[in-house]
């Protein structure tokens, strides 16, 4: 074995050229660098657009958040108009009558 | 020869990993290829691997920590997409150790016509072994790899290794036997 082993050395059934060898390296190490520019802007781009969404999900939910306190909130003309509505309507139309008459101008300015 | 230490930082340096990488595939894109083509046999087939093995390397050596030998990971890199290119090669359940016969076949067709007959036997005796037997033997008879690096390569114990080479050894050496008698 020992004896074979030494007759082959280390040689192969098959042979490249150094020239070949040169070329293939050559061409797969710019093949590699080219990718990885590319994965590396698309990655780039990636983090760009999950952050815009991020962003863009924000401005929705305070949006939301904001359009659901609105619809929340006490009417407040209703209620600071309610007690005179109901005053108004609960007179006849001689109480009305009676009602003193202020023209615009006679109330005083502050 | 650019020293590992300085390779390394210049490819942990992402303004001079490019230009790190090209010095990288100088200095090993020989070694590399050759045993990608004695796992994969075909021309073709490993030049497709080697390309991948490139951009594996480049895209993955931010993740390389320096805790070995820039070589050892250059090869299990390689070693892996090898493997892959084997698997893509098998039906579903077949085991790429039943590959040996097509990769005999490979090699028959690639093989110069002047070509050395014995070193032809012994290239058959090593695709008759299984793929990992043949990946061990090949990086210690071929590459003169010590049993720990081959260890920090393929994943494998030293001890693990070091019967799989007597193991590969001793049925080369009945397969030579056996077809030189014939």
């Amino acid at each position: 074995m020992k004896d074979l082993l030494n007759d082959i050395g280390k040689k192969m059934p098959y042979t490249e050229s150094e020239e070949y060898l040169d070329g293939l390296i050559d061409r797969a190490t710019e093949q590699a660098v080219k990718q990885h520019v590319v994965t590396r802007s698309r990655r780039r781009w990636g983090v760009m657009v999950a952050s815009a969404a991020a962003v863009a999900l924000l401005l929705v939910s305070i949006g939301l958040t904001v359009m659901n306190n609105e619809s929340q909130r006490p009417d407040v003309t209703l209620q600071t108009q309610s007690p005179i509505d109901e005053f108004l309507n609960s007179l006849t139309d001689e109480e009305v009558a009676q009602l003193p008459y202020i023209e615009i101008e006679e109330i005083p300015e502050y | 020869m650019t020293d590992d230490k300085a390779l390394q930082e210049m490819l942990h340096d992402p303004a001079h990993r490019e230009q790190g990488f090209r010095v990288l595939m100088k200095q090993y894109g020989q070694a590399l290829y050759w045993h990608i083509r004695r796992i994969v046999v075909g021309h073709d087939d490993a030049e497709d691997v080697m390309q991948e093995t490139c951009i594996r390397v480049l895209n993955g050596i931010a993740s390389f920590k320096g805790d070995g030998p820039l070589a050892t990971w250059l090869y299990r890199v390689a070693t892996n997409e090898a493997l892959q290119h084997l698997r893509r090669q098998t039906h579903l359940f077949q085991s790429i150790d039943s590959l040996g016969d097509t990769l005999t076949a490979k090699l028959q067709a690639e093989s110069s016509l002047d070509g050395n007959e014995a070193a032809m036997l012994f290239q058959q005796a090593l695709l008759a072994l299984p793929t990992q037997q043949r990946i061990a033997f090949n990086l210690r008879y071929y590459d003169e790899l010590s049993y720990e690096e081959i260890a920090r390569i393929t994943g494998k114990s030293v001890n693990t290794l070091k019967t799989n080479y007597h193991y590969a050894t001793q049925k080369v050496k009945s397969y030579i036997t056996e077809h030189l008698t014939r």
